[in-house]
């Protein structure tokens, strides 16, 4: 007995090697324990049954609702809504996580023409609305960064550099980076592929669609996953920037030069510089004179250092493409009207990125991050309130068995996080909240957690009044679950896309 | 011209008067500035204090001055302070370690690693290209090494100026360069060209290289001349700059080292040439055979890097001595030629079996000593000497005021194999604790085995 006592006890304090640095969030609350959480509200009606549509009633609420509604309906004359009519949708539920505004519990939402027009316990449930039942009713999951169901374009992928140069791995290591700013993905959406409908069986109502590539590989598209064309997909004309940064004197140069370039040249100033994204692509080396004098001469005051091979080639850009249609995107970028999401390979790589912008006053960066050490630098993104997208998942601590919650410690260093699966499928998007669940039962805020798959994302790339809150004048994006959505006992009921059931157990 | 006499008087005096109150005006100036804005300096934020580390009570090994026996080494910033013995109190504020019983030596300096930390490109910057938070930093910190050359892979024959020094300043990009380019470099052992198989650098590379130097010196000649006329007041034409002379024209002043890449007595013997003939300073690795010929590059002062218990047969075909000689550091240090060392595997790492070189670096300066160098030189054959090849010996490389405090307590004499590197400053900062290492901190050093001797 004595011998196996003695075998378990190392096993033991390795596990709590292993856990010691965690620290563990309180249980959120699950259905049944809350104090406000009264029994048998809301009445099990019919699924999707309309009130005085014969559904079943249990509950002392759900009679009198009933016969509310009963003696309603001599007046109105019609019992079923108008299929010609303003389709109007009502959700009961007993918690709404409105991601905004806190939960609320025991309330209606009232949907018209695919938007909320009312949200709390005192709206009134319109006249010939159909009515959905839930327990919990949460936003539709904003996809944060993503490439499912678009393909990288053949000129994204930059000429090879000899193997012999090869630089250390990540996003553009050994590859020059490219400069497409005019690519759009929302040139080739195809809202028919299967992927999509899997996603909103996810709670995936909205999706941010970047490219590939290396360097400037161009804009993206905010899409929602259910339309009858690929032009109704995206939900605002014009897609984030997207640029995939490598700590290389090249990629920083590109995003100098075009970001300078870009600027309108009026006033003269030293942003009215040469034309970054002219007609003819330019090689990050162009602007040399202007830009690199001073960099140049910094090392002991001599210049000449460039090796004899001399400037490098120039990108592998789409031929495509006049000055303005290269500018334009560039320009909005740097003035801060669309976003622009950096992709960084490590921490190193975001020590570079974050000096170089600090130039640039007006952009509106988001850093899609995914090293583990990334929490070797949190104060600098928490001080900066940096953006950021990360996988929402547990790591190691480099080099030990010790687990890090890097999302939980960007959050509290001050910085902003939205939340992606680690695989980038419908497969991982489907196990999405319970990672981000297991994120919050090792020391995440709820809230925040909860935040960083909808409303997070949705505010970093400019569709915060439009998705991922369940607030008045918001897209009616739903997800109605029966109960705690981190949970893992708890189902998908049905999503709704824009008031629309688009997916129904 | 007579009657401009007086006119010419009036008017002096009136220069002076003018003169004389544009100078009481410069006199108020600042009275008026300190009556407009009182308030300014208290917008201002008061200037962070200057962190002050105090390392006292160990036995501090300054490379160039002996040992200090139970010293204090004061650190303001990130330059070494004031050094003294145990009579030298800290100042009030400081940081205090304690080093009681330990040694406080200098970082360890690598003059060549494959330390995988940059992507050098063509057209591409060290200093674009750090990565802070590599594992390599944490080893090197855990090696007690606190600087490394870095280089990118040779792209042809010719010289290169492709390479940087940096230092572990784990998590502090701007931190870890030391400077970009340290040395100009030129490989007589391949490089990619036609004679690569041989093993030799082509005939058209040296003699290019050759060439391009006695342009570089004929310009510096005549631009020296011309500067010379220039400040005597005559006028002569600027001389025209050759297309490639900014490659070399720093080894022709002396700013920079040439480091060749030699180890045949036929090669370093053409090495040792051009520093006959252009007067510069020069580095060669691996000298496989400098032995042979030590009082020569003893007389042209030429420093090298060797690997002190390298093995390379004798060459059968060769009518004479060659190859390697176990005894060669002690020849080389008898002949007066100063030496640095590099293991085989001049890296970190904590895959595999080879490769690791790096984390026993000062068991390679103990090699030397094995042929026959004495304690001081295998010291500075990783402190002071490899800073010389780098260029860097006014910065790095000894305890000295006024030099980075790039530090290392160890818990025994450096190059004793038991001893564990204990605490790493870099720039000032205590970046490795052995104490809270994850590698390191379980172990404990053996005691009762016989240490090497301490340098005089």
């Amino acid at each position: 007995m004595t011998t196996a006592a003695a075998k378990t006890t190392p096993r033991r304090k390795v596990f709590s090697a292993v856990y010691a640095n965690l620290k563990i969030a309180p249980r959120p609350p699950i259905l049944g324990e809350s104090p406000v959480r009264t029994g048998g509200f809301p009445p099990k009606l019919g699924r999707d049954g309309a009130v005085g549509g014969g559904g079943k009633v249990f509950s002392t609420p759900g009679i009198l609702a009933l016969l509310t509604a009963a003696c309603l309906l001599p007046v109105q004359g019609q019992t079923r809504p108008d299929p010609f009519g303003e389709e109007v949708v009502v959700v009961r539920a007993r918690h709404i996580e409105t991601v905004s505004r806190g939960v609320i519990n025991d309330g209606l939402i009232v949907i018209r023409n695919g938007k909320i027009t009312a949200v709390g316990t005192d709206a009134k449930i319109p006249p010939g609305a159909r009515i959905l039942q839930a327990d919990t009713v949460m936003p539709g999951i904003v996809g944060a960064y993503s490439q499912i169901g678009i393909s990288a374009p053949a000129a994204q992928a930059g000429p090879a550099l000899p193997q012999r140069f090869a630089g250390r791995g990540g996003a553009g290591g050994g590859q020059r980076p490219v400069s497409n700013p005019h690519y759009r993905v929302k040139d080739e959406l195809y809202p028919f592929d299967e992927n999509y409908a899997r996603l909103l069986r996810a709670g995936v109502t909205t999706l941010a669609l970047a490219p590939e590539g290396r360097g400037i590989a161009g804009q993206g598209a905010l899409v929602r996953l259910q339309a009858e064309t690929a032009e109704k997909m995206p939900l605002i004309p014009d897609g984030p920037l997207t640029i995939h940064f490598a700590p290389n004197t090249q990629t920083m140069d590109l995003i100098r030069t075009t970001f300078d370039g870009a600027r309108p040249r009026t006033g003269g100033g030293p942003g009215g510089g040469p034309g970054g994204v002219g007609g003819r692509p330019m090689p990050p080396a162009e602007a040399e004179d202007p830009e690199e004098g001073p960099e140049e001469d910094d090392m002991q005051g001599r210049r000449g250092q460039r090796p004899p091979t001399g400037r490098p080639q120039g990108p592998a850009n789409l031929i495509t493409g006049s000055a303005d249609v290269r500018r334009e995107p560039v320009l909005r970028a740097v003035q801060g009207t669309l976003p622009t999401i950096f992709t960084c390979g490590d921490s190193a790589s975001v020590t570079y990125l974050m000096p170089l912008l600090q130039a640039y006053t007006t952009l509106k960066p988001v850093y899609v991050l995914s090293s583990p050490e990334t929490y070797r630098i949190a104060d600098l993104l928490g001080q900066k309130k940096a953006n950021i997208v990360f996988p929402a998942a547990l790591n190691l601590e480099p080099l030990t068995v010790n687990r890090i919650n890097v999302p939980a410690i960007l959050t509290k260093a001050g910085a902003k996080v939205a939340l992606r699966p680690q695989a980038d499928t419908p497969e991982g998007y489907q196990n999405l909240r319970y990672q981000v669940g297991e994120l919050v039962k090792y020391g995440m805020d709820r809230t925040a957690a909860l935040r960083a798959i909808t409303l997070a994302p949705a505010e970093m790339l400019g569709l915060g009044d439009r998705v991922g809150s369940i607030d008045t004048g918001r897209d009616a994006n739903l997800i109605l679950l029966d109960g705690d959505p981190f949970v893992s006992t708890t189902r998908i009921r049905s999503v709704l896309l824009e008031g629309k059931t688009v997916y129904e157990e | 011209m007579k009657s401009e006499f007086p006119f010419r008087r009036v008017w002096g005096g009136l220069w002076v008067a003018v003169l004389v109150l544009l100078l009481l005006i410069a006199g108020l100036m600042p009275v008026w500035a300190q009556d407009d804005d009182p308030g300014d300096d208290e917008d201002l934020p008061a200037a962070p204090p200057v962190a002050i580390t105090a390392i006292v009570g160990g036995d501090v090994w300054t490379v160039t001055k002996g040992v200090i026996k139970g010293g204090t080494v004061i650190i303001k910033g990130s330059k070494i302070d004031q050094i003294g013995g145990p009579e030298l109190k800290p100042p009030p504020g400081a940081k205090i370690v304690d080093a009681k019983g330990q040694v406080v030596a200098p970082g360890f300096i690598v003059t060549s690693s494959q330390i995988q930390l940059t992507g050098l490109t063509p057209g591409n910057k060290v200093k674009d290209s750090l990565d802070p938070f590599a594992l390599a930093i944490d080893l090197a910190l855990a090696s007690g090494v606190t600087s490394a050359f870095v280089t990118g892979a040779d792209g042809g024959e010719g010289p290169s100026n492709t390479n940087a020094v940096i230092k572990m300043a784990e998590g502090d990009t701007a931190g870890m360069l030391v400077a970009e380019p340290v040395v100009t470099t030129f490989s007589m052992t391949g490089g990619g060209g036609r004679f690569a198989r041989f093993g030799r650098a082509s005939a058209t590379a040296r003699w290019n290289l050759r060439d391009q130097l006695r342009r570089a010196k004929e310009y510096q000649q005549k631009l020296d001349a011309y500067e010379a006329d220039k400040k005597a007041g005559k006028k002569t034409p600027e001389p025209k700059k050759p297309a490639d002379a900014d490659e070399v024209l720093p080894l022709i002043r002396k700013e920079r080292v040439l480091r060749v890449n030699a180890s045949e007595v036929a090669d370093i013997l053409w090495a040792l040439s051009l520093v006959d003939d252009f007067g510069i300073k020069e580095a060669i690795s691996p000298a496989t055979e400098a032995w042979m010929i030590a009082d020569q590059i003893a007389k042209r002062d030429v420093l090298l890097i060797i690997t002190a218990r390298s093995r390379n047969a004798p060459d059968e075909r060769k009518n004479g001595p060659s190859g390697s000689n176990p005894d060669a550091p002690g020849i080389l240090q008898k002949a007066g030629v100063r030496f640095a060392v590099l293991p085989v595997d001049a890296s970190f790492s904590v895959g595999g079996e080879s490769g690791r070189d790096l984390l026993s670096y000062p068991v390679e300066a103990a090699f030397a000593m094995r042929g026959g160098a004495d304690a001081q030189s295998a010291l500075e054959s990783i402190t002071l000497t490899p800073a010389k090849v780098l260029g860097l010996e006014k910065r790095l490389g000894s305890l000295e005021v006024g030099k980075d405090a790039d530090i290392i307590v160890l818990s025994g004499e450096p190059l004793d194999y038991r001893s564990f590197v204990e605490k790493t400053f870099v720039n000032g900062k205590l970046l490795y604790d052995r104490t809270r290492s994850t590698f390191f901190n379980q172990i404990q050093p053996q005691k009762g085995v016989p240490t090497v001797p301490s340098p005089p």
